[in-house]
């Protein structure tokens, strides 16, 4: 498969198994020999029904649950990326309550003892960047969901990361939050160049998104299929309603469709 | 910034009063709930005295308030109570110092020591469900009848409710902040530093505000039991002398100083975890 191999991968997973119960029946795996590259700048997201170890699958390339066999390698190297060089965001925003807007897009950079003043510009730069003016000095439960998160992503960014892993991050927002924060995350994208790996399970987030579309099945999860987003960018909000659009959309679903019945 | 944050917990406190945002009618209730709260004290204050002077009972057993107030007013004039009141507090204040010191390095240490806390939990658990106070007559004997003993005493009923408050709080183990800890590669320590110890405070502030009232009992108790000098000594001797409005004049005076401890532990305990409240 060409689309497998891109020429310049920045993250490789090979031949990479998971199982929480330590058998080696092939149903009780979680991750069962999932083989993907993932260029540099790329966009790829990650679909499939619950189950299908979606979010595992992130998870062992961010170095966050460990795997059982297999390999994950960073910029030619076996290993996870190094925590300087991703940024994850999760399903919840979990920032921390006590510190401010600004303190928890800060954090990394406390943590990693980057420069401060450096961070504190790109902080602000970021809450530019996400629309979130004005609201440096408040506190995450004086923000709505939609901006939590919008705090989150500009929380995994403020290091400039090469890598961004994001699990769902917008399932638990509205659909008008959602299509906005698509926009954004989009313009993010091109103006950052990271290569992103995005769990979702909404096929047309994914297809707006995407540079490529891996959809996986379930017991054991491994990769369905693997779909080419060939849509020109910037994408906008009339791109939903694109016939290519639309014809990608309905290639994904059936992938998933045909995922779900294998499941 | 801080001060807005103080306005913004007011504004979810209902004692506070009328805010702007508040609908009127809910200030309007408080307001007369309160009225009501004042009716009560004035109604039982007047059965009381009604009751004590029609001679259905002793004066001697039931004092009437008029009487308490002016022994009350006498002795803050003449300014008995100040210098045993004084004492008690002194012994309150350096015992709890030091159980909120102890417990909660203590609490820290167990937190970061698993398997140690595991061993020591069951006797952490058996002490906290003891009745610490019932140790005052033995730590009196052992420690003698200064204002150390008292102090003990204070610091032993004091220490638990902070040590398993601390542990409590620091043993929270929130998935996502694990996940974005390791995600940040954050140390041990710096977990502990700017996640779980943060996220303790909530807790930690329960068994101070908790802790900082047994303080006031432990004290008095130790000066019932015997340790010299102090506010529980000098309630001791007018029971003595059966001078009961005394008593109650006393007693008045730690209603007092209750409600202000437990006043200043509110109002540190909403500065220090403001955002708790809120959170939810």
């Amino acid at each position: 498969m060409k689309t497998n191999r891109p020429t310049d991968p920045i993250l490789t997973v090979e031949n990479l198994s998971k199982s929480y119960s330590g058998s080696t029946d092939p149903g009780a795996l979680v991750l069962s020999s999932v083989n993907l590259s993932i260029a540099k700048s790329e966009f790829v997201s990650i679909i499939g029904p619950s189950g299908c170890g979606k979010t595992t699958l992130m998870k062992i390339c961010a170095g966050l649950l460990s795997k059982s066999g297999g390999t994950v390698s960073f910029a030619g190297k076996a290993g996870t990326p190094p925590p300087s060089k991703m940024g994850v965001v999760f399903q919840s925003a979990a920032l921390l309550p006590w510190r401010t807007v600004l303190a928890n897009i800060m954090l990394p950079a406390t943590i990693q003892h980057a420069d401060m003043d450096k961070a504190r510009q790109r902080a602000r730069e970021l809450l530019d960047m996400l629309n979130l003016k004005n609201i440096e000095s408040k506190y995450p439960w004086e923000l709505s969901g939609g901006m939590q998160q919008r705090v989150s992503i500009a929380r995994s960014l403020v290091l400039e990361p090469e890598v961004l892993f994001m699990d769902e991050p917008f399932g638990a927002l509205d659909a008008m939050t959602r299509e906005k924060l698509n926009l954004d995350l989009q313009d993010i994208h091109t103006r950052t160049g990271a290569t992103i790996m995005f769990v979702t399970h909404n096929i047309s987030e994914a297809v707006f998104l995407s540079d490529r579309i891996v959809a996986m099945a379930a017991r054991p999860g491994r990769i369905a299929d693997i779909i080419d987003v060939d849509l020109g960018r910037p994408r906008t909000q009339d791109s939903y309603v694109d016939e290519d659009f639309r014809e990608i959309e309905t290639r994904v679903r059936n992938s998933f469709d045909r995922a779900a019945a294998l499941a | 910034m801080t001060n807005d944050m103080i306005s913004a917990v007011t504004t979810e406190n209902p004692v506070s009063s009328a805010e702007p945002g508040e609908p009127r009618i809910s200030s309007r209730t408080r307001l007369v709930n309160a009225g009501l709260s004042v009716l009560l004290l004035v109604v039982v204050l007047g059965v009381l005295e009604a009751v004590s002077r029609s001679g259905l009972v002793s004066i001697l057993l039931v004092p009437p308030p008029s009487a308490i107030f002016s022994t009350l007013w006498g002795g803050l004039t003449s300014g008995i109570y100040w210098l045993p009141l004084f004492d008690s507090l002194w012994a309150g204040f350096s015992g709890f110092l030091i159980a909120a010191l102890l417990g909660f390095t203590i609490g820290g240490l167990l937190a970061s020591l698993p398997r140690l806390e595991r061993i020591l939990f069951p006797y952490v658990v058996a002490f906290q469900s003891t009745p610490m106070i019932a140790i005052a007559p033995l730590i009196i004997i052992w420690v003698g009848f200064g204002i150390q003993s008292k102090i003990v005493v204070v610091t032993v009923v004091c220490f638990f409710p902070i040590l398993v408050n601390t542990l409590q709080g620091l043993r929270l183990r929130d998935r996502d902040r694990q996940e974005l800890a390791i995600a940040l590669g954050a140390t041990r320590w710096q977990v502990f530093r700017y996640i779980r110890l943060p996220g303790s405070m909530p807790y930690v502030f329960a068994g101070l505000h908790v802790s900082a009232i047994f303080a006031l009992i432990g004290a008095i108790v130790a000066e019932f039991v015997g340790a010299r000098g102090g506010i529980g000594t000098m309630m001791n001797e007018q029971r003595a002398l059966f001078n009961v409005p005394g008593v109650f004049a006393i007693l008045i005076i730690l209603m007092v100083v209750g409600l202000t401890v437990n006043l200043l532990m509110k109002a540190l305990e909403r500065r220090v975890t403001f955002w708790s409240r809120e959170k939810n």
